[in-house]
């Protein structure tokens, strides 16, 4: 990879950490954030699948850490008003941040409810591939999404019509508090995907540069016309699941320290650093710089009001004649 | 002028449609080598290419799903469920994500998809294969429901349906589909959210739509003989309802009856009724009156099935109540 892109993905990967830490700053003061779910120990997945997508290519996000949003060029002002589900974000005030939509970026939204992704990923490529445009949909979920037959259901659509997909597990050990090896026959989420026939692989999802390779292949594989590919990547949610749970019912300390140890921000930057792609300069200037821009998103965010009360039946009903 | 059936005049407003916009694609169950259960998209796969006319597997889940997902990256899909009843197996994709995607998304983005689906008994087919399930719907902000009861409306409805811009549920009689009636060949819409005085009648008003509007219609036949002028409703919509029309006539009649195929409880004709009393109280000589399925599932033997479906005579009967109905 040129060096142009490694440190693209570490500045996101960073943008990503400080403007999470940021948020867990202001929901510890009492902010109203009531959809924050941070992705800590999960950016290099996140990122990396992202950067790997072409400018046109579709995007669907998980509701876990913002790598996604931001290695995909949603302004983290926008993403910070809609945390706060106030108008000025993304969505005018009407979806939170589980309902990111960013059209000019082929985010056309989220679905609320786990499981219905698959088959709505599906049907974003079958528009691609009936209009020629060879978009791709990237579309990441974890082990709860996974667990719906949903998947099962839309894998069989998008193999049979080799429609234009890469799905993305993020596999980070837990939904919720129910470890993955407890709702999954096997520790790869990817082994779901075997009986389809259909690529599937697992890499360190902790490890940027694999991700991105794989997603890539895959990204290829999809735009060449041979139909979707399951791309599994390993990590480990550091976070808790929202703020404020209690997640020694179902974890040890000792085994949250072991993965802090693997934390793949802190991985990757020795990476570059040995590499001699990273120095501390660069380092520092960007660390000063990615901490004013989210300052800025508090403040903008701050500044945002509650959306306009018509916007309550405003946009119920598209009210255009459809051409 | 020309007459067509039902089941044709749906098939020519969708295969002028497709004809007219690339971007229109139908799916479903059998639609495409078979023709559809019901014979509705025959010849469409012979017209279009099968990219566009697409055989799904016995997957409704992902059959809406994925019409969902073209819908938003600016395709115009229709679907053909093939029964109303296995709707229930997509409710998240139905209720959760097409009816709410746009309003949740700020009005960044459209969903255009016409969900078509058979509703209706007809005859011994049990309850998981004879439901009228428009009120489950009703209650979902962001949908719209049309039934038509006509091949002209059949026609005139599923082309504003497909140029609608959200998701619309176009419910379709299986009783109907063999009924003819004239038909225009142009493309022609009939507007959504509109209802049709069928009948003109000053001495009651019936509110139905789909087949239950053809027993009304026979009901009223019966009345006339009798001295009793009802006017007759097609609400031809259940989403946006016509509330003022349903109201002009209230106003005028002062004695309405709704006849639904449907479970009475918590039914469309509930919704009727309560927004007439709301809003035309002062307007009634007597109660409104529900005919309509009773609260129980649909019966497999036949027997028992047209018991439980509203009757001509059922209608009649409640038609004379209300105008019998004096206050003291």
């Amino acid at each position: 990879m040129e060096k142009r892109n490694l440190l693209r993905m570490y500045d996101l990967m960073v943008r990503t950490r400080r403007f999470e830490e940021r948020c867990q700053q202001l929901v510890d003061s009492g902010k109203f954030m009531p959809h924050f779910h941070a992705g800590t120990g999960q950016e290099a997945l996140s990122v990396a699948g992202v950067c790997a997508l072409h400018e046109d290519d579709y995007l669907l996000y998980t509701h876990r850490g913002y790598g996604h949003l931001i290695a995909r060029g949603v302004p983290i002002n926008l993403l910070m008003a809609d945390l706060y589900s106030k108008s000025g974000g993304t969505n005018n005030g009407m979806g939170s941040i589980m309902h990111v939509v960013y059209p000019e970026k082929g985010i056309l939204g989220r679905n609320g409810v786990f499981g219905a992704r698959f088959s709505i990923a599906a049907g974003m490529a079958l528009a691609s591939k009936l209009k020629g445009t060879r978009q791709v949909v990237a579309a990441f979920y974890g082990e709860a999404e996974g667990n719906r037959g949903t998947f099962f259901e839309a894998l069989n659509f998008m193999t049979i019509w080799k429609l234009p997909v890469v799905l993305i597990a993020e596999n980070n050990g837990f939904s919720i508090s129910a470890r993955q090896t407890s709702i999954y026959p096997s520790e790869r989420m990817a082994d779901m995907g075997m009986g389809f026939g259909i690529p599937c692989v697992t890499v360190d999802g902790n490890d940027p540069i694999a991700v991105f390779q794989a997603v890539s292949d895959a990204l290829n594989r999809a735009r060449g016309g041979e139909g979707p590919s399951l791309v599994e990547g390993k990590t480990y949610r550091i976070a808790v699941h929202r703020p404020h749970d209690d997640d020694t019912k179902y974890r040890s300390r000792e085994e949250v320290e072991q993965w802090r140890r693997r934390d793949p921000l802190l991985l990757y930057k020795q990476k570059l650093y040995d590499m001699g792609v990273l120095d501390s300069e660069y380092e520092s200037s960007l660390e000063r710089r990615v901490e004013e821009e989210v300052s800025k998103s508090v403040k903008y965010a701050d500044a945002c009001g509650d959306p306009d009360p018509r916007m309550l039946f405003g946009n119920l009903y598209y009210s255009g004649e459809c051409v | 002028m020309r007459e067509l059936t039902y089941r044709e005049a749906i098939r020519e407003a969708i295969g002028q449609e497709m004809a007219a916009d690339e971007n229109i694609l139908i799916m479903g169950e059998d639609i495409g080598v078979y023709g559809g259960m019901y014979g509705v998209t025959q010849g469409l796969l012979a017209q279009f290419k099968k990219e566009r006319v697409r055989d799904t597997p016995v997957a409704e889940t992902a059959i809406v799903g994925t019409a969902i997902g073209a819908a938003l990256a600016g395709m115009k899909p229709i679907v053909e469920i093939m029964s109303s009843d296995f709707m229930f197996v997509a409710a998240n994709e139905i209720n959760n994500d097409a009816a709410k995607w746009r309003y949740q998304h700020g009005g960044k983005v459209k969903v255009p998809l016409v969900l078509r689906a058979p509703v209706g008994t007809s005859g011994g087919t049990g309850p998981e294969h004879a439901q009228s399930p428009e009120a489950y719907y009703l209650h979902t902000p962001g949908l719209k429901i049309v039934m038509p009861s006509t091949p002209y409306d059949a026609k005139g409805l599923l082309i504003s349906a497909i140029h609608d811009g959200n998701p619309v549920l176009y419910f379709e009689h299986r009783r109907l589909y063999d009924v003819t009636g004239d038909v225009p060949e142009e493309v022609y819409k009939v507007p959504i959210g509109l209802c049709k005085v069928i009948e003109e009648g000053s001495d009651a008003t019936i509110i139905s739509w789909s087949w239950m509007l053809h027993r009304s219609l026979e009901a009223a036949d019966r009345l006339r003989k009798e001295g009793l002028n009802a006017e007759v409703i097609d609400l031809r919509s259940i989403l946006p309802m016509d509330r003022e029309g349903c109201l002009k006539s209230a106003r005028k009649t002062g004695r309405v009856v709704v006849v639904e195929e449907s479970n009475v409880t918590g039914g469309v004709g509930a919704e009727i009724s309560a927004f007439i009393c709301e809003n035309a109280f002062e307007h009634l000589e007597a109660p409104i009156s529900r005919v309509g399925f009773p609260d129980i599932p649909v019966p497999f033997n036949p027997a028992l099935e047209n018991w439980a479906i509203p009757s001509v005579e059922r209608i009649v009967e409640s038609v004379r109540t209300v105008c019998a109905f004096q206050r003291h």
